[in-house]
């Protein structure tokens, strides 16, 4: 029998031994630390404010989800070799995942080939990207958009009234599938429509001169310009594509007549969130953000409310 | 079932049959033992558990209470202020002329992180009066807005509407606040009329946040809730309505009433909640918190406590293990002591340790071994007795032997008119009964033997007239060892009958004494006609040989008797004789010395 109570100590000493690790050491049970992820935003843009409610999204996004975030932007000039470089320097520092909205997708693409940026994750904006680098995009559907701003212009359109559409040269490869959904739906209205891509602002100096009555801009830079020329005597509708403090200024005053607009804010937090939910090890897939088209008329509309004013 | 519980019963009295008296008490102890402990742990871990949620549950109800207190403070604030300038201020302005402007400028002045705006509008809508000074936006029908509305439908009360961006004023930059409207139904003195009209305050959103800010919210996710269970703040509003998070303020849009504090389960999960309304608003102010119950540091937690009771039973076991030596060890020894009595060991002194029973026990049967030794010891002694009075029997049937044969020699020796040797015989036969008395002795010297049978010897030598010679040899300090007395005078009185009788001067008795270990032996030899091979036999088997001549082998047995029922059955007689050669018989005794025995068996 006293071989059976050596036994029953020996199973006492080892389970206080096992019950200790357990509970005062973090070998087996480890207390969740919340882990504070890195993670760089590169874009296409070098104007902050047009991605004013992209951030808003993020940085909401990031103090949920305690994401530590570098929002890069283009300051020296719109061009897929100076992001390239942006992307490989982000690389090389602490950023655990890189965000990417690209210049040129084609471009992008061959950079990544040629590149392999310590292995970091990345996921595109607003853009698809074919690599094996590239975990998932989140974008908006453009074709869907231009149909859809299409739609509405050509509901406020009078007859025999042309378009014309303005772009940014830099900013045109990006929007390509927009201006072309656009153009397609306001012909199908019977519209006329002219596409004209610009370099310089000057070049846009006396647009609203021009024999159309209608005039959109299919980025925001454009937009923005055509509202800043705009006089309260001008009968000329402008429409935009886009969002930033100045196009919802513009389109609550009227100068602006509607917007096609993705919804940049939720776009900007569930960017972040999907790139937390795959630094934690889940796998994500493409995300299509929802996006409007906003005459001026319903600017405070209930439903528009969050996408135009978000919550700062 | 009686059935079964007999058979579980009897089952059991098997078991216990081969266990130990100290197992069973250790196991009954340890059985108790756990029985407690598990008992006392499900209680602790039950309490445990209630704490946990008691705390988590006063951690809610105290950042919920944390949050209201200001939020609710911040309202009667307004509240005040909102009656300050109506019931002295506007109430006694009369509009155009008059402007309200600055004490306007002055509440917002004062209340600068709480107040966004103040107007003052006529039943149709018209601006009267506005702080900071803005121009209405064109877009907006003052007279659809719903604060406008319920302010004149609900003319008694004060009314806070949900939060809204500020559309009212045009915007002078591009930036777009969130307010939350609060308005009021008041009476306006208008070119000598009395009309209805709305004061509007606009309450910073940013001030709701900025109360949420300054509260320990760890852990704990906090919004507000209108009357009709539709959000006025929540932080986590835009991760919900993404479907990034769960919505935990979904019971309470369920069921808006619900108030205090309470348990919901949510998609499996265990929630604490608590919920406080804000008095003059129809809010309510919730906390939600995920219950403690499964993490990490509550497993850790209750893991710990789960060690600090598996060392408390380990303790108790080694103290049921001494305690159960404690007290079977003294029940053991008392066993040992019982098992060495019934070997036969009766000089164990036994010494019991131990409670008062089991003293009680070790003295008992320490006055039972006593009784037993003594009842043994009167046995032994009563046996004894028989013994020496078989051993008194079987030495008094020699004397009247040897008697016979004397007074027959010397009856021999007169009626042949030999009176000198008749003396000489009569001498010895008196020495000889000297030493056959001894005082009564039945062990006397060796020496003290062989002068007796030197005797004997010259009496028969007389008597057989010199038909034999004698010869005796014997170190001398063999004469101090101890022997029981005649037993070499039967065999020599057999050499001589049945030997020398018929021999004619060259008869031959040798004695020799000898000592060969731890043994004496008398050899008696004579070279008389000697025995058959079948007389041997039955001489050392004690048998009565039935002769024709002198002798019939009593003396033989006698001694072969007394010396073994002395010494024991590996001494006695050993016989060797050979037809025509002589017998030689030995005596064999253990040498022990006279002294040691003297007074021990006597």
């Amino acid at each position: 029998m006293k071989k059976v109570e050596k036994y029953i100590f020996i199973a006492c000493g080892v389970m206080i031994v096992i019950l200790w690790i357990l509970s005062s050491t973090d070998l087996i049970l480890k207390e969740e630390i919340e882990e504070v992820y890195r993670i760089s935003v590169i874009v296409n843009d070098s104007e902050e404010e047009n991605w004013e409610y992209f951030q808003r999204g993020m940085e909401y996004a990031a103090d949920q989800y305690h994401v530590e975030t570098n929002f890069i932007t283009l300051y020296d000039g719109i061009s897929q070799r100076k992001q390239n470089e942006a992307i490989a320097r982000e690389a090389e520092g602490d950023a655990q995942i890189l965000i990417v909205c690209p210049v040129n997708a084609q471009e992008f693409q061959e950079f990544l080939v040629e590149n392999s940026l310590k292995e970091k994750p990345i996921l595109t904006l607003k853009r698809k990207v074919q690599s094996d680098k590239v975990i998932a995009s989140i974008r908006s559907d453009e074709t869907e958009r231009g149909k859809m701003l299409g739609e509405m212009i050509a509901e406020d359109a009078k007859e025999e009234e042309t378009v014309w559409i303005g772009i940014n040269n830099q900013k045109q490869e990006m929007y390509q599938e927009f201006c072309e959904s656009l153009q397609e739906t306001l012909q199908s209205y019977g519209i006329e429509s002219n596409l004209s891509v610009w370099n310089e602002e000057e070049e846009l100096e006396d647009v609203l001169e021009r024999q159309e009555t209608i005039f959109v801009g299919a980025d925001t830079d454009t937009t923005k310009l055509l509202a800043e020329k705009k006089q309260e005597t001008d009968e000329e509708k402008i429409y935009g594509n886009g969002i930033n403090a100045s196009i919802v200024h513009n389109l609550e005053n009227g100068r602006i007549n509607g917007i096609a607009v993705v919804d940049e804010t939720s776009m900007g937090c569930l960017t972040i969130a999907n790139a937390v939910k795959l630094l934690q090890g889940d796998k994500i897939t493409d995300l299509m953000i929802d996006q409007y088209a906003i005459p001026s008329s319903e600017v405070y509309s209930k439903q528009y409310e969050q996408v135009l004013f978000p919550i700062s | 079932m009686g059935r079964e519980i007999k058979k579980i019963k009897h089952s059991l009295q098997d078991i216990l049959k081969n266990w130990s008296f100290r197992y069973v008490l250790w196991l009954s102890f340890s059985i108790v033992s756990v029985m407690i402990t598990v008992v006392i742990g499900m209680f602790m871990n039950f309490q445990y558990s209630r704490r946990i949620d008691e705390l988590m549950e006063e951690q809610i109800a105290a950042s919920v209470s944390q949050a209201s207190v200001p939020l609710y403070s911040h309202i009667r604030s307004m509240l005040k202020a909102s009656d300050a300038l109506y019931y002295n201020v506007i109430r006694e302005a009369h509009f155009p002329e008059d402007s309200v402007y600055d004490e306007f400028k002055l509440v917002c002045e004062i209340n600068p992180d709480t107040i966004e705006s103040i107007a003052l509008f006529d039943d149709e809508g018209n601006l009267l009066e506005a702080s900071p000074p803005a121009i209405l936006n064109e877009w907006v029908d003052v007279q659809e807005e719903e604060w406008f509305q319920a302010a004149i439908q609900e003319n008694e009360n004060v009314h806070f509407l949900d939060p809204k961006v500020q559309n009212l004023y045009m915007a002078s930059n591009e930036s777009y606040n969130w307010v939350i409207p609060m308005s009021r139904a008041v009476q306006i003195h208008y070119n000598d009329e009395t009309i209805q009209g709305v004061l509007l305050i606009n309450l910073q959103y940013s001030w709701i946040e900025s109360i949420f800010d300054n509260t320990d919210l760890s852990n704990i996710n906090v919004a507000i809730l209108n009357e009709d269970g539709e959000t006025i703040y929540d932080p986590r509003q835009r991760l919900v309505s993404l479907g990034l998070e769960e919505d935990l303020t979904e019971i309470f849009r369920e069921q808006p009433n619900k108030d205090g504090n309470f348990i919901y389960h949510l998609n499996g999960k265990q929630y604490l909640a608590s919920s406080r309304t804000i008095g003059y608003t129809g809010w309510k102010i919730i906390g939600v918190g995920l219950d403690q119950e499964g993490s990490i540091s509550s497993v850790k937690g209750r893991l710990f406590v789960l060690m600090l009771f598996v060392i408390l039973l380990t303790i108790l076991l080694i103290l049921n293990v001494y305690i159960s030596n404690k007290i079977c060890l003294p029940i053991q020894e008392l066993v040992l002591h019982v098992h060495e009595i019934e070997e036969g060991n009766l000089d164990e002194t036994i010494n019991v340790s131990g409670s008062k029973e089991i003293c009680q026990l070790g003295f008992a049967i320490s006055q039972m071994k006593y009784v037993i030794k003594n009842l043994m010891k009167d046995i032994v002694m009563e046996y004894e007795q028989k013994r020496k009075t078989e051993l008194d029997a079987l030495q008094s049937q020699i004397n009247p032997h040897f008697l016979y044969n004397t007074l027959d020699i010397i009856v021999w020796m007169i009626e042949n008119e030999q009176q000198e040797e008749a003396v000489k015989v009569v001498m010895s036969l008196g020495r000889l009964f000297r030493i056959s008395l001894s005082q009564g002795k039945r062990i006397i010297r060796l020496k003290n033997e062989i002068e007796h049978v030197t005797n004997y010897l010259m009496i028969q030598q007389v008597r057989f007239k010199n038909k034999f010679e004698y010869f005796i040899s014997m170190e001398e300090e063999l004469g101090e060892m101890a022997t029981l007395k005649l037993i070499i005078q039967p065999i020599v009185e057999n050499a001589i009958y049945h030997g020398m009788e018929y021999m004619y001067g060259d008869g031959e008795i040798q004695i020799n004494v000898t000592q060969q270990g731890e043994d004496i032996w008398i050899a008696v030899q004579d070279n008389g006609p000697g025995m058959t091979q079948e007389m041997v036999k039955a001489l050392e088997a004690g048998k009565v040989v039935e002769s024709t001549k002198r002798g019939s082998g009593i003396g033989v047995r006698n001694v072969q008797e007394r010396i073994q029922m002395q010494f024991g059955r590996k001494y006695g007689l050993f016989i060797e004789s050979e037809l025509d050669v002589g017998t030689t018989v030995t005596i064999k005794i253990p040498a022990i010395p006279y002294e040691s025995w003297e007074g021990s068996l006597e």
